[in-house]
């Protein structure tokens, strides 16, 4: 297979040239209306879930706190003062819907889906093969999510990718699942399930799952598409004649499984065609994808909410109950069902929709101290909940507070490389969970030391002469103006009194040597404060 | 502000309370007496270590500690074998310093597990438990983190060297227990430098206790702010720490060094030598690669030359300076590796029957438990043992009430180990 190595990786650099001519079907993307009815549905499916659950709901946050989740919900890093000068300046009525249109429309939106879906197709670990290119994945995606094209396509374009993955860089998908020179049906397979049916196939591998419908035989004949496939040279080819085997623990030895529909095999016809259609990974994604097959559409508008809310919906983000099985969410998952799969498929929609609503908008504070009743008043969605950033939002918002203008990003290749191998590190060192990123995970002392210790905070507030504790020392024309601008670039919002009474007697005390240490300090505490490593 | 006390905080029992203990379990003379160095090292307490070799992938048994020689072709290692210390056992030749070592520890030739995957593996050794959907059992350093607090340590009780970023040691007992994890011993600790005087420091943290007061008001009996807190508490005590020098190694000698080996798994087991001199519970150290489905033979010969030097020099210094008899090494993965030779000249996952090394600690060296059918026709070894009985051995070792039921969140009882001790493995 080696010899193959030097090829692909000629073949990788021309792809892009090759890419770069197709196009993508792209649905207009457009400010949502103030009385846009499936925004309506989902504000009465809140209300209706509050009333039969008892709860009230707790008040809304200021719009600086919304503007805050917008960001980190769209863009994966918190708001810079630029952005927040601007957004005070913005005069419109109901000036946070035209915002999220905005940030929308941003590349910086495109650029963070693809990571975060990336993480749910291929994880963030790399494969055994040189056949293999995340980043062309990730730039697939992105462009996918920039021209907002429809998501059932994406999905199609992925779970039949065939070819080379450096002209079709969908293909990358398959090839993430090569190991030892061979295509790992049973990750794959997972994998597909997870992120397009929200479903966690893993139990039914082996045995019939007695927590879901989900049957042995099942898994195989999902598995049986994905055994079509394999390695030629460069190229992913299928071959329908090609079985599943499952391994040794599973069924015994000798025993095969072909590629089989699990139920509602119909979903998966040609409607282009008159003749049958071949059980082929087309037909598997026309079945996925299929109008009334409502895991598809679930699964997506789930992860989709687990972004921008940092939980989701229904946990674990990949392992949905069955459509049927009535629950407290039910109201809430089926509108934004509806509303995905009526607009065809439209990411940047159905995500106006989810930010707009009342859930996005309720404060994270509430005046109770029973876990139980904090408990239900999360379940019920009338408080907004608070979640840790991810490392790589953490990372990003640690970059952005070295800076009043909003961070573009590095334009220059050796310049994008140094960065993303510094956000690689501190992902490393602060332990990303990557495809299991949604799962509730521990604050760990080594997290909290990176915080408060590590490389990227004191890049980011090292108190030199181009720092930001710098600027703030000699731009500011008070003390109190400089105090807000810190709480500002690092929380979004002012200090208020008992805080302004705790920082500003530092300053005024300060000398001209020790007042951008006094500044920096300011910085670093507000930074490792609980309010900055959380979207709340 | 007056600290609050949390589950993690080793700096909380005093000297007296350490005593105190001590004197109420009515176990002290049961301990074993410290040499002078290690008395210095660690101070009048004779608490128990264990340090754990973690060979990640799966060790192939023939090619280490249970070779055949002379077996059927395709069943045996085609390396040669070596006598060791224990007379009458052999070993594959990979392990020459090892076979000199072998009779301070014991082989257990007849491990069995029912798990094949790597995950479910890792999961049934490291806990002494099936994996289950609803319960995540924690592991054996979360444990004996838990149930044999360490005292006048102002290190974590359980730190984990070189393993994977992404486990969760913790368990139902809590994320308080997970293992703290170092990537690359031997060198200072990472970011517990603050990097400014103690002035500035001092007025960082006052201003992150206004600023947290300022985050909870509102959000008193939120999950999220009471982890994040402690883990800021436990990060600080650490950067406190008098004791952060334990894991550089430059001020070993160039001799000891170079016995363990010059690369991260040598410095890792001489990192974990130094913290269990320091009272430290729980040292685990990985070594990757040993998952040979292609090449085994290679494989397992590659990672043989960067175990034997450094777990050989780790029982050594250990043992020089009083402190084997203190401390269980446990050198194990998840499951040993198919007797047949699949057809990319690998061995592939077998739980039936695989080996381990066990000894230290009170555990009796120089014995082989077990046999493997050295034809490879029979899946099950004599006298086996299972991995709960392992757990139970080390447990009931270390003074830990091992078949004690524990309280998880969720209101079941579970017991900490549901095996029982391996008699042979009892000193006399």
């Amino acid at each position: 297979m080696k010899q193959w190595g030097f090829l692909a990786v000629v073949i990788m650099a021309t792809g892009a040239v090759v890419w770069g001519s197709r196009s993508a079907a792209s649905i207009t993307s457009r400010p949502l209306d103030a009385g846009d009815a499936h925004l309506e549905q989902l504000d009465a499916a809140c209300v209706e879930i509050w009333l039969r659950g008892g709860v009230e709901p707790v008040g809304e946050a200021d719009e600086l706190t919304v503007l805050r989740r917008l960001t980190l919900g769209l863009h994966g890093v918190i708001p810079s003062l630029a952005q927040i000068r601007e957004f005070e300046a913005d005069r419109r009525p109901d000036r946070l819907r035209h915002w999220a249109h905005a940030l929308l429309e941003d590349r910086k939106f495109a650029d963070y889906f693809a990571e975060r879906f990336a993480r749910a197709l291929v994880d963030t670990l790399g494969a055994e093969t040189d056949l293999y290119d995340r980043s062309r994945l990730v730039t697939y995606l992105a462009d996918r999510f920039d021209a907002n094209a429809p998501f059932d396509e994406t999905a199609r374009q992925l779970i039949s990718a065939s070819g080379s993955p450096a002209v079709r860089p969908e293909v990358n998908f398959v090839t993430a699942a090569i190991s030892e020179d061979q295509l790992n049906v049973e990750m794959i397979t997972r994998r597909m399930g997870r992120a397009f049916l929200g479903q966690r196939l893993d139990c039914a591998r082996c045995h019939d799952d007695p927590y879901s419908s989900w049957r042995q035989d099942g898994f195989e004949g999902l598995a049986g598409y994905f055994a079509q496939a394999s390695l030629e040279g460069i190229v992913v080819r299928d071959d329908a004649t090609r079985e599943y085997t499952p391994t040794p623990d599973a069924r015994p030895e000798g025993e095969t499984a072909s590629a089989c529909l699990p139920f509602e095999p119909q979903w998966g016809a040609d409607s282009n065609s008159d003749d049958d259609a071949s059980a082929d990974r087309e037909q598997l994604a026309r079945w996925i994808t299929h109008g009334e097959n409502r895991r598809f559409p679930r699964a997506i508008v789930n992860r989709l909410w687990a972004i921008v809310y940092g939980r989701p919906l229904s946990s674990p983000v990949d392992n949905l109950p069955d459509p049927d099985v009535p629950l407290v969410l039910s109201p809430l998952l089926d509108v934004l069902e509806q509303a995905f799969v009526a607009s065809g498929y439209d990411v940047k929609y159905v995500l106006q929709v989810m930010v707009a609503s009342r859930p996005f908008r309720l404060a994270s504070r509430y005046d109770l101290r029973d876990e139980g009743e904090i408990d239900k008043l999360l379940r019920h969605f009338a408080a907004f909940p608070i979640s840790r950033l991810l490392p790589c939002e953490a990372f990003a918002s640690l970059r952005q507070t070295a800076s009043v203008n909003t961070l573009v990003g590095q334009v220059d290749p050796v310049g994008r490389f140094l960065e993303e191998a510094a956000a690689r590190e501190y992902g490393r060192e602060y332990g990303d969970f990557g495809c299991d990123e949604l799962e509730p995970a521990p604050v760990t002392t080594e997290q909290a030391l990176l915080q408060m210790n590590g490389q990227a905070i004191r890049d980011s507030l090292d108190a030199d002469t181009v720092g930001l504790a710098n600027q703030l020392a000699y731009l500011s024309s008070s003390d109190e103006r400089c105090l807000k601008a810190c709480y500002l670039v690092c929380l979004a919002r002012r200090p208020d009194r008992t805080e302004q009474k705790h920082f500003l007697p530092q300053l005024q005390q300060a000398d001209s040597a020790t007042r951008v240490e006094v500044i920096a300090d300011t910085l670093w505490s507000l930074v490792n404060s609980p309010e900055f490593v959380h979207n709340r | 502000m007056r600290r609050r006390p949390g589950p993690f905080d080793w700096q909380q029992l005093s000297r007296r309370d350490a005593l105190r203990i001590s004197v109420a379990g009515g176990l002290s003379f049961l301990l074993p007496p410290l040499g002078v160095r290690a008395r210095e090292e660690r101070g009048t307490g004779r608490a128990k270590s264990l340090i754990l070799l973690w060979m990640n992938g799966g060790q192939s048994q023939l090619e280490s500690w249970d070779p055949h020689p002379g077996g059927p072709a395709g069943i045996s290692t085609s390396l040669g074998t070596i006598s060791t210390s224990i007379p009458g056992v052999e070993i594959a030749e990979s392990y020459p310093q090892m076979a000199e070592q072998l009779h301070r520890v014991s082989v257990i030739r007849s491990l069995v597990s029912q798990e094949t995957s790597h995950e479910r593996g890792r999961h049934a050794v490291r806990t002494g438990h099936r994996q289950l959907r609803h319960v995540v059992h924690p592991t054996l350093g979360a444990i004996l983190a838990h149930q044999l607090p360490t005292v006048e340590v102002a290190l974590p009780p359980y730190l984990s060297l070189l393993g994977p970023p992404r486990s969760y040691e913790g368990g139902h007992l809590g994320h308080q227990y997970d293992a703290f994890k170092v990537h690359q011993p031997g060198g200072a600790l990472k970011n517990v430098d603050a990097g400014v005087s103690s002035e500035r420091l001092a007025r960082r943290r006052k201003n992150l206790a206004v600023l947290t007061n300022s985050f909870r008001r509102g959000r008193e009996a939120a999950a999220e702010v009471k982890t994040y807190e402690r883990a800021v508490d436990r990060a600080q005590q650490l950067m406190d720490s008098r004791q952060l020098d334990v894991f550089r190694i430059d001020t070993e000698s160039q001799a000891t060094r170079a016995a363990y080996g010059s690369h991260e798994f040598g410095r890792g087991c001489l990192v974990a030598r130094r913290l269990v001199e320091r009272g430290v519970r729980v040292v685990e150290v990985s070594l990757n690669g040993w998952d040979s489905h292609v090449d085994n033979l290679t494989k397992q010969r590659g990672r043989a030359k960067v175990l034997d030097p450094a777990m050989s020099a780790l029982i050594d210094d250990l043992a020089a300076r009083d402190l084997l008899q203190s401390t269980v090494v446990l050198c194990v993965g998840e499951f040993g590796r198919t007797p047949t030779i699949n057809k990319n000249e690998g061995r592939d996952h077998w739980p039936h029957a695989f080996s381990c090394l066990v000894g230290g600690g009170g555990i009796a060296g120089g014995r082989r438990i077990g046999a493997t059918d050295p034809t490879g026709q029979s899946r099950a070894p004599s006298d086996p043992v299972s991995i709960p009985d392992l757990h139970a051995t080390i447990l009931a070792t270390l003074g830990v009430e091992y078949g004690k039921r524990l309280q998880t969140p969720t209101g079941r009882r579970l017991a900490i180990c549901t095996g029982s001790p391996v008699a042979q493995l009892l000193a006399e």
